[in-house]
C-alpha cells in the first residue's frame, strides 16, 4: 500500500464507532473517531482525511446534514453513510450515487467495496 | 316474562282476538269417555284440606291448589279471587308449573275466569292465549284449562282451576266432579275463616315484595361483584394494553438499541478473525477485541431483559427508588424515538432527592407515556422548535415531583378536566389510555398527577408528585 488512507468515523455509539475503527485498522486503513458530527466539524482533520464514514441518526447534526455540509465544500471528501434503519429516501439518494450506504451490521466485503469506490472514484 | 310484569297487563295486549267459541271445549268434555270415580283419592284430598284448615287456616287456599294438582294429575292448579273492587282477578294460590305466577292477576273481563263467572258454570278451555294474548306470556302454555266457579256465601267470587300443559292428558267429567267437590269444600272452609282473603292477599303481597326485594338485593350484590371483577379484569387488561402500546412506540427504539451492540459485535468479530488469520497474530489485541464483543453482547442482553420486564405481567413492587434514575431509564428507552423526531430534551434533575417507594417499571411507564405524549404533541412543529424539558424537584420536605413540559400547542382548556379519563383522546389513532394509566399508577403510589399549559417552553406541562417514605 503506497500510503495509508485516513478514514474519519463519526458515530455517537461508542461500541460501534470503536468496532468500525478497529475494523478499518485491521484492513490496513488509518481511522480517527468522532462521537458527533459537530465534533468532526470542529476538528481540523476534515482536510486531512480521505473519506468520512458517518452514522445517519445522531443527536444534534445528523449524518445526512453532515454529508450535505461536506458536499458543499470546495474539495469534498467522499462520504459513506451507515444506518441501522431502512429508509427509502436514503436508499434512493444512495442509488443515485450521491454517497455509499451501508447497513448495520456492516459486512467486511461491503465495507471494502464501498471504501474502494469512494477512494478511487 | 316474569310474574311481576304480568301484574301490569296493558289494554292493547288484552283485547280479545279469537272468538270465545274457538277456545271453549266444555261440550266435548261432557261427551268424553270418563274414568270411574276415584273416591279414595277424593277422600284423602278432602282429609288433607280438613287438616290444613285445622293446622293453618291461612294456607287453606294453597293446600287446595296443591291437592287439586295432585288429585287431578294436573300440571298447574290454582285459585283466582276477584279483588274487592271487582275489576281484577288476583291469583291467590297456585301449585305446579305456574307457581311462579302466584300473586299475579288479570283484568276481570280479559280472561277465562271472567267467562266462567259470567256464565256461572264450569268451563273447559284450550289454548286460551289465542283469545287472551296476555296469557301467552304465562309459560308453559295451557293445553287445556278446567275452571269451576268458587262461591262464598252463595256468591261466585272467583274460580278454581286446573291446567294441563301436556298434550296427551285430557280432562274428563271425573276431573270436573273432583274439582267441584274440592271447590265446595274449600268455599265452606273459606267462609269459616272469614277475612282470610284479605289476609292472604296481604301476606302474599308482602311475601312477594319481600322476595322481590331479596332478589333485587341479591341481584344487585351479584351485579356489583361481577362488575367489580370485570373492572378489575379490564383494568389489568388495560394496563397490559398500555404497556404493549408503549412497547409499540418503543419497539423501533429498542430494536435500534439492540442492533447497535450487535452491529459492533459483528464488526469486531470480523476484525478479530482477520487478525487471527495473520502469520503472527497479535493475540493481546485479539483478546481485547474479544472482551469488547463480550461487553457488547452483555449490553444487548440487558436491553432485552429490560424490554422483557416491561412486557410481562407481574405484581407491582414496593422498592426504594430514585426518581432521577427512573427519568433517566425512561428516556433511554425513548432516546432513538426522540432523536428520530428531532426533539431536543433538556434535563433538570434536582440532586440528593429523597427516595420514593414503588414499582420501577410502572413509574417508568408513567414517564415514558408522558414523554411520548409530549413528543406527539409537537409533530406540527418544525424539528428545530421541538423541545421537551424534564425536571425533578423537591416540592416540599415530603414530596418529590417530576414534570414534563413541551413546546407544542398546549392542551385545549376544554380538555383539561377530562385529560386523565380513560378512553379520552384527541388523537386519531390512540385508545386514550395512556394518561389514564399514568394517573392510576401515580395514585396507586399515593401521589397525584395534573396538567396545565404553564410550560416555560410554551406548550403543555404535565407533572406528578410522589410521597417520600418519611411522609405521613
Amino acid at each position: 500500500m503506497p500510503r495509508e488512507f485516513l478514514i474519519a468515523v463519526v458515530d455517537d455509539d461508542d461500541s460501534f464507532r470503536l468496532a468500525l475503527a478497529e475494523s478499518l485498522c485491521s484492513l490496513g486503513y488509518g481511522a480517527r473517531e468522532f462521537a458527533s458530527a459537530e465534533e468532526f466539524i470542529a476538528g481540523d482533520d476534515e482536510e486531512a482525511c480521505d473519506c468520512v464514514i458517518t452514522d445517519v441518526r445522531m443527536p444534534g447534526m445528523s449524518g445526512l446534514e453532515l454529508g450535505h455540509l461536506i458536499a458543499s465544500r470546495q474539495s469534498p471528501v467522499p462520504v459513506i453513510m451507515v444506518t441501522a434503519v431502512r429508509e427509502r429516501g436514503l436508499e434512493r439518494a444512495a442509488a443515485k450515487g450521491s454517497f455509499c450506504l451501508l447497513k448495520k451490521p456492516v459486512g467486511t466485503d461491503a465495507l471494502i467495496e464501498c471504501l474502494q469506490r469512494a477512494l478511487e472514484g | 316474562m316474569t310474574a311481576i310484569s304480568q301484574n301490569f297487563v296493558t289494554l292493547e295486549t288484552s283485547v280479545p282476538t279469537a272468538p270465545l267459541a274457538s277456545i271453549v271445549r266444555t261440550e266435548q268434555l261432557l261427551n268424553r269417555p270418563s274414568r270411574p270415580p276415584d273416591h279414595e283419592k277424593e277422600n284423602s284430598a278432602l282429609g288433607a284440606l280438613v287438616r290444613a284448615l285445622a293446622d293453618s287456616p291461612r294456607t287453606i287456599l294453597q293446600t287446595l291448589a296443591n291437592k287439586v294438582l295432585e288429585v287431578l294429575d294436573a300440571d298447574s292448579a290454582g285459585l283466582s279471587l276477584l279483588t274487592k273492587d271487582g275489576n281484577r282477578f288476583y291469583w291467590a294460590a297456585i301449585a305446579g308449573a305456574w307457581q311462579p305466577h302466584r300473586g299475579g292477576g288479570t283484568p276481570r273481563d280479559f280472561g277465562p275466569c271472567g267467562d266462567v263467572l259470567d256464565r256461572n258454570t264450569p268451563m273447559l278451555f284450550t289454548h286460551w292465549e289465542r283469545r287472551y294474548p296476555y296469557l301467552g306470556s304465562a309459560m308453559p302454555l295451557a293445553e287445556e284449562g278446567l275452571l269451576v266457579p268458587f262461591y262464598v256465601n252463595g256468591k261466585a267470587v272467583g274460580t278454581i282451576w286446573a291446567i294441563v300443559h301436556r298434550n296427551n292428558r285430557k280432562f274428563d267429567t271425573e276431573d270436573l266432579r273432583l274439582l267441584e267437590s274440592m271447590g265446595r269444600f274449600a268455599s265452606a272452609a273459606y267462609q269459616t275463616v272469614g277475612s282470610i282473603e284479605e289476609l292472604k292477599s296481604e301476606i302474599a303481597a308482602r311475601e312477594k315484595a319481600e322476595t322481590e326485594l331479596r332478589e333485587l338485593a341479591d341481584g344487585l350484590e351479584a351485579q356489583v361483584y361481577a362488575r367489580t371483577q370485570e373492572l378489575a379484569h379490564r383494568n389489568a387488561q388495560f394496563a397490559q394494553v398500555a404497556r404493549i402500546t408503549s412497547l409499540g412506540v418503543l419497539a423501533a427504539s429498542i430494536a435500534h438499541e439492540v442492533n447497535q451492540p450487535l452491529a459492533a459485535i459483528v464488526t469486531t468479530g470480523e476484525s478479530a478473525l482477520r487478525r487471527l488469520a495473520r502469520d503472527e497474530p497479535d493475540l493481546e489485541r485479539i483478546r481485547m477485541l474479544t472482551k469488547r464483543m463480550v461487553a457488547d453482547a452483555r449490553r444487548a442482553s440487558e436491553i432485552i431483559d429490560r424490554t422483557r420486564e416491561m412486557a410481562s405481567q407481574r405484581a407491582p413492587e414496593q422498592k426504594p427508588l430514585s426518581i432521577n434514575d427512573i427519568i433517566n431509564e425512561s428516556l433511554s428507552f425513548l432516546r432513538h424515538d426522540l432523536e428520530l423526531r428531532g426533539i431536543a430534551v433538556s434535563l433538570d434533575l434536582a440532586r440528593e432527592l429523597p427516595q420514593i417507594v414503588g414499582d420501577r417499571i410502572q413509574l417508568q411507564q408513567v414517564v415514558v407515556n408522558m414523554t411520548v405524549n409530549a413528543a406527539q404533541a409537537m409533530t406540527q412543529l418544525v424539528p428545530a422548535d421541538r423541545c421537551v424539558s424534564v425536571r425533578s424537584m423537591l416540592s416540599d420536605s415530603e414530596t418529590v415531583s417530576c414534570s414534563i413540559e413541551d413546546s407544542g400547542p398546549g392542551i385545549d382548556p376544554e380538555h383539561l378536566p377530562r385529560l386523565f379519563d380513560g378512553f379520552f383522546t384527541t388523537k386519531d389513532a390512540g385508545m386514550g389510555m395512556g394518561l389514564a394509566i399514568c394517573r392510576s399508577i401515580v395514585e396507586t403510589h399515593g401521589g397525584g398527577i395534573r396538567a396545565d399549559n404553564n410550560s416555560a417552553l410554551g406548550g403543555a406541562r404535565i407533572s406528578f408528585d410522589l410521597p417520600t417514605p418519611g411522609a405521613g
